[in-house]
């Protein structure tokens, strides 16, 4: 006779370790911090589309100043992708879909080029998506699309400097049943405050009353022309607005399995990234109604006294995601006193 | 004291060893001069037949050696049995020293037959009241520390008159120690006790008119060697390939720190696991080798994980480990198994022990119940959370940690035994084990509070009755029923939150049917009820597939509330159709409810004595498990799933290689299938279309070779050096190729010595050399930038390989021996060139770099171990 919990009990052993290690599936380094070739966000706007729409990519894309070649983009999209592990390749050829879909394939192509920016269209009626998302049409293609909120399709961009290549993706939603189609998120200012506390020594639960908030600060400049102190500890903000946190519905199920719209609301979450200092946290999120807004928008920063920075100059970037693939981004630079 | 005329009567025998060994006559050396007894030592005569004034004569074989000594000696008949005649010569012979017989000019050991006849006095005989004799001096002789009465010791007494005459006298010691003077003249006499092994006692003692004196006498071994024990049987060798441990030995290996589930780690085919995974056994998973109590299943083995086995040493008298080919009494494996057999009460008096030492703190005592039955009771606690509770409470004061209960575990059991009246026997064991450590981060009014806690308890009985109403007949019917309560959390990403019940009952029969034939027939009952929740994450990719890409997957939960039942029935015959073969053709039949599935499983072993200590094995045999409860359960799993199966074949064989050194050389080959592996399939069941998540569809094959050469303590060292080659494989699919198990360790290498030094020191060490797992190489990355992490490309599975394992353990043993107690002090030094082992290997957040992590560092333990 088998042992049965053991079993269960060493992958809790497993996950523990695996926490312990500090890295829930993210690996060591420093991710947030920037120096070295990065795609960092992919914006597709508007991030779901209906039947005879069509969204704009593009991507944000840092190279660091040494790194003077000239990109070349390659964009795809693909409708069913592996799980990972193999790469997110693409599980069915543009003449495999089109037989899903009951079309020709002399239409359909993956291929969105090779400039900075893409187009995707959604040529694809309403009909042969629902079709394609039926429990039936699951068995025959022997895996689950994601269908919730609209067809899930991933964007894939491929950019190369000749010194290295970077493969990135993105998902938006191919809205087929009514939903209503997502917005990228927006924002207002950028905000800076000096902390009354050093980075790496603050509490990391301050009470109410000690916590400064966004109307206490200053904006920082768009133009480059703020500068900050070295070695001081500093607030960050990013304006953006509770309603950002759009509510939505979707088709769910009652408690008697009847299929109803279901309300809810997105999560927001902000990575954080830097060219130079440490950041108290690498993302912020806000998950109604488990958290505030104010564990979103806000994070402390500090540039080390011994810390190398030639240029004297700081960029920070900062990305704003929804939970339903929508996604904006801004950019700020200051020097350093 | 009483007046024996003895009448020896010599006679002269061949010393002819062994029939197999004939030697012709005219090859004998012609002996030319006869053994003489010059020493006689008068036998004690039994109470009972002085009273009932009963006389008898008592055949000796005795083997004299080219000294004079007495090698061994048997009892060949007795004219008046039973009643202590044959006990009183034997003892009485055992000290006889003997003028050697010569051929020629050599002397040569001899064999010769020996009548001691037990004959009274006159004055014995004669119905007149006769004077009372006075028993003024009585004694007893325990072995120094452990208090053992000393039987069959001689005890010489002398008292030189003034007259310059010197008087002595001679006696035995009885099975329990004690020896009686009769009629002492008053005075100081001189006492000896002088026995092989032993310092002598000299000493004297004053007698008095008209009282009695009583003494005990401590008398100390030359060594208290664990390995200075004399094994009265060998156990008879019957399977391809067990491994019979005794506890004496595994106490001493080093780097287990004593722990009798430790040691098996170094035998042959065992691989290392990861931190608390158990054993793999001849290239399987480590789940799929059984861990047994008597024959039971137990829901753990150690504590947290991999700290300290929940039964101590002291309940324990062997482990039985089978590497595979493992006869029809078990089932439900289709690795190996390993079962750990509780010891046999037979405490003479109230003993036991008391260990302390860095993780932990034991005791055991184990004392008779009257003459039938015997009690033992053992108990052991960590007091981790005492000596870090400071540090941790500390850590909660800065953090924003409301609550701490830092890790403890504690186990205790309860042995009894009775004898009920003669051939029938009960046992009963009762085991509780108890872990627990718990952190809660946050207030309590906080809505994200989140926990972090393992909470782990069960407790097992075991109810045995065995029936033994002859030598050729055995029944036991074994009773095991425990209740595990888990209560597992990992913050949001984990948790289990369950009871299991599990109740087994096994009746086994051994049979003597006729000369050459022993039949083995048994019945075995299950159940067992599981009720639980399970959060966990989705099963990821499976053995042999690289985990889970997703950064946070959401967690799956799963309610559980099982209940199953199982029926086996085994038999099995040892069959021995000519003198040097054993075969033992065997037949189980199991039934799952879970399953809904019956299967038979024919198993057949041999064992051939080709030559005098050369030994032919071999075996084949079909085994099968069924899936974990979590990969059939209806939530995470798939319910239609089968059982696993596996087919065995193994050859090989031991032999002597020098005197006290053995090898043990065997191959085997195992075919897996209908391996338990991941799907991304949709299957339709129950008129719905769900994910399959599992299927029977997985394949295997396991092959290699296994070494073990052991030295026998002698010439104070022990030691075995085992060396196993093997290629463990799986296949996903039957279309897909064969890959390297997760598991699969291709070289493993283990040295263990152990050396005994003078004044009661002990060294030991181990040192292995395995080689690294495998691992499936990361060949790219893809940003995933919805989620912001980088998700891992993967080469094919397993074509890497960790770096190789090698690892050197130190124990140190020191004992102090007094006259009621042993203190040992005891230093278990594991990894003590501190050499990092990786056990996985970690990646910066790109894949870009990396670093290996893991691996224990260099872990002493102290500990003080008092055993009275």
């Amino acid at each position: 006779m088998r042992n049965q919990l053991n079993h269960l009990l060493n992958k809790a052993l497993v996950i523990l370790l695996f926490m312990a290690n500090g890295t829930c599936g993210e690996g060591y380094g420093t991710p947030q911090k920037l120096d070295r070739l990065r795609v960092m966000a992919i914006q597709a706007a508007p991030p779901s589309i209906a039947n005879n729409e069509s969204t704009t990519l593009q991507a944000l894309i840092y190279q660091p100043d040494d790194r003077e070649q000239e990109l070349t983009y390659q964009w795809s999209w693909c409708p069913f992708v592996d799980s990972g592990g193999e790469g997110l390749t693409c599980l069915v050829s543009e003449d495999e879909f089109a037989a899903l879909l009951g079309t020709d394939a002399a239409n359909l192509s993956f291929d969105l080029g090779s400039n900075p920016t893409a187009t995707l269209e959604h040529i694809f009626d309403n009909a042969s998506l629902m079709n394609i998302c039926s429990p039936e049409n699951a068995d025959a293609a022997g895996f689950f699309p994601d269908c919730f909120g609209g067809l899930s399709v991933t964007v894939r961009l491929e950019i190369n400097d000749e010194k290295e290549s970077i493969t990135a993706i993105k998902r938006l939603r191919l809205l087929y049943d009514g939903t209503p189609a997502n917005q990228n998120p927006t924002f207002d200012e950028v905000k800076f405050l000096l902390s009354n506390t050093k980075l790496g020594e603050e509490k990391s639960r301050p009470s109410q009353e000690e916590e400064p908030t966004i109307d206490e600060a200053e904006v920082l400049p768009a133009d480059g022309s703020g500068r900050l102190t070295t070695d001081k500890t500093y607030h960050l903000f990013l304006d953006i607005k509770e309603e950002q946190s759009e509510e939505f519905t979707y088709w769910g199920f009652d408690d008697n399995a009847q299929l109803i719209m279901v309300p809810s609301q997105e999560e927001l979450y902000i990575s954080w990234y830097i060219t130079a200092g440490e950041l108290m946290g690498a993302r912020t999120e806000y998950n109604p109604p488990l958290s505030e807004l104010e564990d979103l928008h806000q994070n402390l920063w500090r540039l080390p006294a011994d810390e190398d920075n030639p240029g004297n100059q700081v960029s920070f970037y900062f990305i704003v995601h929804d939970s339903r693939g929508g996604v904006s981004w801004t950019h700020r630079s200051v020097g350093m006193d | 004291m009483h007046a024996l005329i003895l009448i020896p009567l010599l006679l002269l025998g061949t010393n002819e060893k062994d029939a197999a060994n004939e030697t012709k006559a005219d090859e004998l050396p012609a002996i030319t001069r006869m053994p003489k007894l010059i020493t006689f030592v008068e036998a004690t005569y039994p109470a009972k037949a002085l009273e009932e004034k009963l006389e008898a004569e008592v055949t000796l074989e005795l083997d004299v050696d080219a000294q004079g000594a007495i090698e061994a000696v048997r009892v060949i008949e007795a004219s008046l049995p039973g009643l202590g005649f044959e006990e009183a010569a034997l003892l009485a012979a055992t000290h006889f020293i003997f003028a050697p017989a010569y051929a020629g000019e050599e002397a040569v050991p001899v064999r010769i037959t020996y009548v001691y006849r037990f004959v009274l006095a006159k004055e014995d005989l004669a119905p007149t009241q006769k004077k009372e004799a006075l028993a003024n001096f009585k004694g007893k002789v325990l072995e120094r520390g452990t208090r053992k009465p000393m039987a069959g010791l001689l005890v010489s007494i002398f008292q030189t008159r003034k007259d310059g005459e010197t008087l002595a006298f001679e006696t035995l010691t009885k099975a329990d120690g004690r020896f009686v003077f009769y009629d002492l003249t008053p005075g100081n006499w001189n006492i000896l006790i002088n026995p092989e092994g032993y310092f002598p006692v000299r000493t004297f003692d004053s007698i008095f008119k008209n009282q009695i004196t009583n003494s005990t006498y401590y008398i100390e071994r030359l060594s208290y060697n664990p390995f200075d024990v004399t094994v009265n049987a060998k156990r008879v060798r019957k399977e391809v390939n067990r491994t019979t441990l005794d506890i004496q030995e595994i106490q001493r290996v080093p780097g287990t720190f004593g722990d009798v589930m430790r040691v098996v780690q170094n035998l042959p085919s065992v691989a290392l696991a990861p931190l608390g995974e158990g054993f793999v056994v001849r290239g399987s998973a480590p789940e799929d080798t059984s861990i047994l109590l008597e024959g039971m299943p137990i829901p753990l083995i150690y504590h947290f994980g991999e700290l300290r086995s929940v039964i101590p040493n002291g309940m324990l008298d062997r482990v039985d480990f089978y590497p595979g080919n493992f006869p029809t009494y078990y089932s439900g494996a289709t690795g190996g198994i390993l079962d750990v057999g509780l010891k046999d009460l037979n405490p003479e008096s109230l003993s036991g022990y008391a260990d302390l030492n860095f993780w932990d703190s034991s005791a055991f005592v184990e004392t008779p119940l009257g003459e039938d039955g015997a009690l033992a009771v053992g108990y052991r606690r960590s007091y981790l959370d005492v000596l870090i509770g400071a540090a941790v409470r500390q850590f909660a004061s800065e953090e924003a940690v409301d609550m701490i209960a830092a890790p403890r575990y504690w186990d205790g059991q309860i042995l009894g035994q009775y004898r009920l009246a003669k051939g029938h026997e009960l046992k009963l064991f009762w085991l509780r084990s108890d872990d627990r450590f718990e952190i809660l981060f946050g207030d309590d009014d906080d809505e994200e509070q989140q926990e972090l806690s393992y909470k782990l308890r069960f407790y097992r009985s075991l109810l045995e009755y065995k029936y033994i109403p002859s030598q050729s007949f055995k029944n036991s019917l074994k009773i095991s029923q425990g209740r595990t309560w888990a209560d597992v959390i990992i913050f949001d990403a984990f948790r289990i939150d369950g009871e299991f019940d599990g109740v087994q009952i096994r009746d086994t029969l051994r049979w003597k049917l006729l000369d050459k034939v022993l039949l083995e027939a048994g019945v075995d009952y299950g159940w067992q009820n599981n009720n639980s929740l399970i959060i966990a994450p989705p099963s990821e990719g499976g053995e042999g597939e690289p985990e889970s890409t997703e950064p946070d997957p959401d967690p799956v939960a799963d309610l559980v509330d099982q209940k199953s039942q199982s029926l086996g029935l085994f038999t099995a015959f040892e069959i021995r159709p000519v003198k040097d073969l054993l075969l033992i053709p065997g037949l189980r039949f199991d039934y799952s409810q879970r399953l809904k599935t019956s299967k038979f499983a024919p198993r057949l072993s041999l064992r051939f004595n080709l030559f005098e200590d050369v030994v032919i094995k071999g075996g084949a045999g079909y085994f099968y498990q069924e899936p974990t409860f979590e990969e059939i359960s209806t939530g995470r799993g798939n319910p239609n799933l089968g059982a696993e199966q596996a087919i065995h074949y193994a050859l090989g064989t031991e032999f002597k290689l020098l005197e006290r050194f053995t090898l043990d050389i065997t191959g085997f080959y195992k075919e897996l299938d209908n391996l338990v592996v991941s799907s991304d399939a949709v299957i339709e069941r129950n008129g719905e279309y769900v994910p399959e998540r599992y299927t029977n569809q997985g394949s295997g094959e396991i092959y290699g070779i296994e070494t073990l050469t052991r030295h026998e303590f002698a010439n104070n060292f022990f030691g075995w050096l085992s060396y196993t080659f093997s290629v463990s494989k799986r296949r996903n699919a039957p279309e897909s190729k064969l890959r390297l198990f997760d598991y699969d360790q291709t070289h493993i290498l283990t040295l263990i010595g152990f050396y005994k030094l003078p004044r009661n020191w002990e060294v030991g060490m181990r040192w292995r050399l395995v080689s690294g797992n495998p691992t499936t190489p990361v060949i790219g990355t893809v940003v995933d930038t919805d989620w912001d992490y980088y998700v891992p490309t993967y080469g094919q599975v397993n074509t890497g390989r960790l770096p190789p394992f090698y690892q050197l353990d130190i124990r140190l043993d020191k004992r102090w021996i007094y006259d009621k107690w042993t203190l040992n002090l005891y230093v278990d030094i594991q990894n003590i060139s501190n050499r990092s082992n990786p056990t996985s290997i970690a990646y910066s957040y790109d894949y870009s770099e990396e670093s290996y992590s893991g691996g224990l560092p260099i872990l002493p333990i102290m500990g003080l171990r008092g055993d009275f």
